[in-house]
């Protein structure tokens, strides 16, 4: 229904070009404003039919009608204001009136560089709905050489309509908002690194507002990105070293994936990119170490937290110069030398964790043990021995034998420890069928017997005569041994016979002699065999022999 | 004849001459047109007959009072019959001109009416707010936040009902009903299941008459599920420790429209392991094992949370399962031996806390054969003497509580074999064996000896000593016999020689502890010349 007014005079007509920002007319509006009369020309009867007629102006007063001045259309307007004046009321009620009526711009320089699809999208709208539209890019390149760029947009509408036409007014703003948030952005930024970022598909996070009420819409549109990848890398290092020996380096890093699935992007990213963390590492290990050491490729720790929902995986891997880390395993050793009443005593002890799971971590350090420990255990002792003597000054040969070995597993852990004492003490065996002997003699010697004349009965009188018997009195040699047999031989018939070859190769002062008493005891279960003998001999000397 | 009431009263009466009626509209626009605001003006004059100074001030009260109660309806009549009304007005202004206060005074007298006739929105509220904000989430999440607020205006004319006015409008367009069939432009996942109420104020100003709430709804796209759920995992690998461990680390939240019932149901039909095994996946193809290292789960009823903190590994190991050490001591000098330290324990909740958990434990425990574990390793160490099945040291404790069953148990190399009556037999041989007897003598003072071979040997001597210890099933006298055999075994293996002998021997119990036996048995024999 058209808002029709009879009987108005003009009063004034404004009409204001109205813009988006400073150069873009999208509407113009007209201000009129009216004065004239309600008027009866017949039936007089008091006041009524005059504010009948107020009544019937003003109850056809909804928004947006078309606006009729004694005739003549002004097109479609709304009333801003209408004011009745006081009167007698009878024949005639003057009233002012004021209306705003829209009509569209010229929205032609809209189509330029820049501006590309604004042109045509918003024709497509009714651009005279707009009150009024903001909106600004932000591009701010961020303190990890990240890219975060943001644009806000915000707009008043106008219905044109009923209420009841609210939910198409919605959908208008989501129109114009989708039309300007997809149109094709091509004005660049200062920073010409990423001239075309606009077009990556990558996940944009949105914020939207509605206004039901009034109308009133913002949204925000806001991504971050790197590079043309559908993901963001960003990873740092660090570099320890601890007592100028071991060096560890670490690279701490994370993926976010920024396109429509975002966490697969980043896994596959992480998928892709992270295999290669040893070599990144040992290049920045090389540059600022040199290639004096080399980072070991096994990866000491590896650390990944994932939250699927951000679409992003943190993790952080560390490397290290250790030679502890070979392969498979991570093998630990101390070699150490005790000096005591002569004898050296060099150990070694040392730990075997497997890389992997329970089971295979312990078969691996267990074969690690037996094919790259225990059989050149050797081999480093003696090495490290020689690197002792030449410390102490020890320049004679020592021979080292192996006195005792543990080891323990751990199967659960994966871990096997072990260790090896070596020994310059003599009586350890090498091999045979004891490892380890202990023998003992006393020689009660076969001195010459003398007859002495003392001096005035004085045999200690230092002029007391000895005179040489001849003969020499009858001495007593006894051996004691103790012997461990070695593991493979526990034989007491066989401990015997290697008891009498060390008696039979050991020095006795006389070709006469005569063994005059053995013992044998063998004690089972400390694994001691302990064989004695006592020989009686002869041996003849002169007075002046000198005893050995 | 026209008549003007106010309050249903002709306020005029007796005061002034019906006054002129000035009318102006403005159109109230929130986006449209929400109201039409009247205001009235009632211009007259107070006159009369010889109008004092005093008599104009008695009319000026009484129009005053006349118009001094608010919100009432205001009519024009004609004739008794209304040609125009506003049900209710108020009263915002009456003014008089400048005058002398004699025979006339002017007035004017300025209503305000928002006729509910001309109201295209919700009568009786202006300033009317129904904000939606839809916003992604960092986790995934969408919100929507419902702002909504409204400024009542008075509708009654006995009461004051504009901050109900204002409620009742807030009412009608809050709610989830009220928005569900809003849809947002870009941002998706807001559709199937309805979201949670994440937040819900309400801000009441009684004297201005603005009632407002905000509501924030969570939406999650990922499960179109009751309640929300996130989680983030963290996985660990370490060469030291050579075992994966998966920690994930969660919540699920019922808001303020789902009671903690329902935020039970959505956590307890959660499968943990399942989301911890699939985050595993993305980077390792090893399985997790079924069992929890540690879990922890909070409940706050009053906010509707419960969160959660599940760490797995992907150690195979069964449930319940043993941590042992095996350790081989090898000496040259000295006896080696051999010792089995482990503990048996379960992974999980409660495993123990019925006797059934308890009694699998020490089942496992009981027919675990430690010794064939240590043996394995005795014999892949090298070492091929025997290995005392009997350990000389063992010690079990047990925790029920905790538990945990410990086991250690400590073996020793042995030379002898132990009968199985025995927990062990230590033995010590003695041999003086024959030797020839020689005799040596000096010649007559000559400087000479003379060594006379007296032609025969000593008996041989053997002694068997020891101890060994009955084990407690065993029956004494079986016992005894059993050593006594074991000693007779020895006597014929190691008593060599003809014309044996039985010497000395004997057998004691200690009245202390009378399964252990001390022995000491010797033989003599003539044996066969011993040389060297």
């Amino acid at each position: 229904m058209d808002l029709l007014f009879s009987s108005a005079s003009l009063l004034g007509l404004n009409y204001e070009f109205e813009f988006i920002g400073e150069n873009f007319n999208f509407r113009n509006r007209k201000d009129l404003d009216i004065e004239g009369d309600v008027i009866i020309s017949s039936g007089y009867s008091g006041v009524r039919p005059i504010w009948s007629g107020i009544s019937g102006i003003i109850s056809t007063q909804t928004d947006y009608k078309n606006i009729v001045l004694n005739g003549t259309s002004f097109g479609s307007g709304r009333l801003n204001s209408i004011s009745f004046q006081p009167g007698v009321d009878v024949r005639r009620k003057k009233y002012s009136a004021s209306f705003s009526v829209f009509s569209s711009g010229n929205f032609a320089n809209l189509n330029q560089s820049g501006y590309s699809g604004l042109y045509t999208g918003f024709l497509a709208q009714d651009v005279r709905n707009i009150e009024s539209l903001d909106e600004t890019f932000d591009f701010q390149v961020n303190d990890d050489r990240t890219f975060t760029y943001n644009r806000e947009l915000s707009f008043n509408l106008q219905s044109g309509r009923t209420s009841a036409d609210l939910d198409t007014l919605h959908s208008k703003a989501k129109q114009i908002a989708t039309f300007i948030f997809q149109s094709d952005v091509t004005f660049p930024f200062l920073n010409s690194e990423y001239p075309s970022f606009y077009e990556t598909q990558g996940k944009k996070v949105y914020t939207e507002n509605y206004d039901l009420v009034n109308s009133q819409y913002s949204f925000s549109e806001t991504f971050t990105f790197q590079n043309s990848n559908n993901y963001i890398w960003t990873y740092d290092y660090s570099l320890n070293t601890e007592d100028g020996s071991e060096t560890s380096v670490v690279e701490k890093g994370t993926f976010k994936g920024v396109n429509l699935s975002n966490y697969a992007a980043a896994l596959a990213a992480f998928n892709t990119n992270f295999p290669a963390s040893y070599s990144r590492c040992s290049g920045i290990y090389n540059y600022y170490y040199g290639t004096g050491c080399v980072l070991k490729n096994i990866p000491i720790s590896i650390e990944i937290n994932r939250d699927n929902f951000a679409g992003s995986i943190n993790y952080t891997v560390n490397y290290s110069t250790s030679n502890k880390y070979q392969s498979g395993v991570v093998w630990d050793y101390t070699n150490s030398c005790d000096n005591s009443d002569g004898t050296y005593k060099v150990s070694e002890k040392g730990s075997i964790v497997g890389l992997g799971v329970r089971t295979g971590k312990y078969n691996a350090a267990h074969s690690f043990y037996l094919t790259g420990v225990a059989p050149t255990v050797g081999s480093r002792i003696t090495g490290y021995f020689t690197g002792v003597k030449t410390i102490l000054g020890v320049s004679c040969d020592l021979d080292l034998v192996e006195s005792a070995s543990s080891i323990t597993h751990a199967e659960f852990e994966g871990k096997v420890d072990y260790s090896f004492d070596y020994s310059t003490d003599s009586r350890l065996r090498s091999s045979g069928v004891y490892g380890y002997v202990e023998t003992n003699y006393s020689d009660d010697l076969s001195v010459p017997l003398i007859n002495t004349v003392g001096i005035l009965g004085d045999r200690n009188s230092e002029y007391a005569i000895s005179v040489y018997r001849g003969n020499s009195s009858l001495g007593q040699y006894q051996y004691s041994i103790s012997l461990v047999p070695s593991g493979d031989s526990i034989d007491i018939n066989t401990l015997t016979l290697a008891a009498k070859d060390e008696v039979s190769t050991s020095l006795i002062p006389s070709s006469e002699y005569y063994l005059s008493d053995a013992s044998l005891n063998y004690d089972f279960n400390n694994k001691k065999f302990n064989f004695n003998a006592k020989y009686d001999y002869v041996l003849y000397r002169t007075l002046n022999n000198v005893l050995i | 004849m026209n008549t003007i009431y106010y309050n249903n009263l002709n306020v005029f009466s007796g005061i002034a001459p019906t006054p002129l009626v000035q009318l102006s509209e403005e159109p109230v626009r929130y986006g449209n047109l929400w109201a039409i605001a009247e205001t009235i003006t009632l211009n007259g004059q107070l006159t009369g007959k010889c109008q004092t100074f005093s008599q104009l001030l008695a009319k000026q009260n009484s129009l005053i009072s006349n118009f001094s109660s608010g919100f009432k309806p205001l009519t024009i009549d004609q004739d008794g019959s209304t040609i125009y009304s506003w049900p209710i007005t108020k009263v915002k202004n009456i003014s008089f001109s400048p005058a002398r206060y004699s025979q006339l005074l002017d007035f004017s007298i300025v209503l305000e009416c928002y006729d509910s006739g001309k109201f295209s929105g919700y009568y009786g509220i202006i300033e009317p707010k129904n904000e939606i904000i839809y916003a992604n989430q960092e986790n995934g999440f969408v919100t929507l936040t419902h702002n909504c607020s409204a400024k009542g205006i008075n509708t009654n004319t006995s009461a004051t009902g504009a901050l109900l006015n204002a409620k009742n409008y807030v009412s009608t367009i809050s709610g989830w009903d009220n928005i569900s069939g809003f849809t947002p432009a870009f941002i998706s996942g807001t559709t199937g299941f309805p979201p949670i109420l994440s937040s819900l104020k309400e801000t009441i100003d009684r004297f201005n008459n603005v009632y407002s709430l905000s509501e924030t709804w969570t939406y999650d796209p990922a499960y179109a599920q009751s309640g929300l759920l996130r989680f983030t995992n963290s996985i660990k690998s370490g060469v030291q420790d050579g075992v994966i461990e998966v920690a994930i680390n969660g919540s699920v939240e019922g808001g303020k429209n789902l009671s903690i019932g329902n935020v039970r149901t959505r956590f307890v039909a959660t499968n943990v392991y399942n989301l911890a095994s699939g985050a595993l996946t993305d980077f390792s193809t090893q399985p997790l094992n079924q069992s929890p290292l540690s879990l922890s789960i909070s409940e706050d009823s009053f906010q509707n949370v419960i969160t959660f903190d599940y760490t797995y590994d992907n150690n195979p190991e069964s449930n319940p399962y043993l941590i042992s050490t095996i350790s081989i001591n090898k000496s040259k000098t000295s006896r080696s031996s051999a010792s089995f330290d482990g503990t048996f324990k379960f992974r999980g909740n409660c495993m123990c806390n019925n006797e059934s958990g308890w009694s699998a434990l020490e089942s496992i425990a009981n027919n675990y054969d430690y010794y064939s574990a240590t043996l394995t390793k005795w014999t892949g160490f090298g070492m091929v003497t025997n290995l005392s099945s009997y350990p000389n040291s063992t010690s079990i404790t047990k925790n029920k509580n905790s538990c945990e069953i410990s086991v250690n148990m400590s073996f020793q190399e042995i030379v002898l074999d132990v009968p199985d009556e025995l927990e062990y037999i230590d033995v010590t041989l003695d041999i003086q064996p024959s030797v020839l007897k020689y005799d040596a003598k000096p010649v007559m003072e000559q400087g000479t000896w003379y060594v006379l071979n007296l032609g025969y040997r000593n008996r041989a001597k053997y002694s068997i000593n020891g101890s060994a210890r009955i084990k407690a099933c065993t029956d004494q006298a079986e016992g005894l016999e059993v050593i006594r055999s074991y000693i007779n075994t020895l006597a014929g293996e190691y008593v060599i020689g003809t014309d044996k002998v039985l010497e000395a021997g004997s057998i004691q119990e200690q009245d202390s502890d009378n399964k252990l036996i001390n022995f000491n048995f010797t033989w003599s024999a003539l044996g066969a010349e011993f040389t060297i």
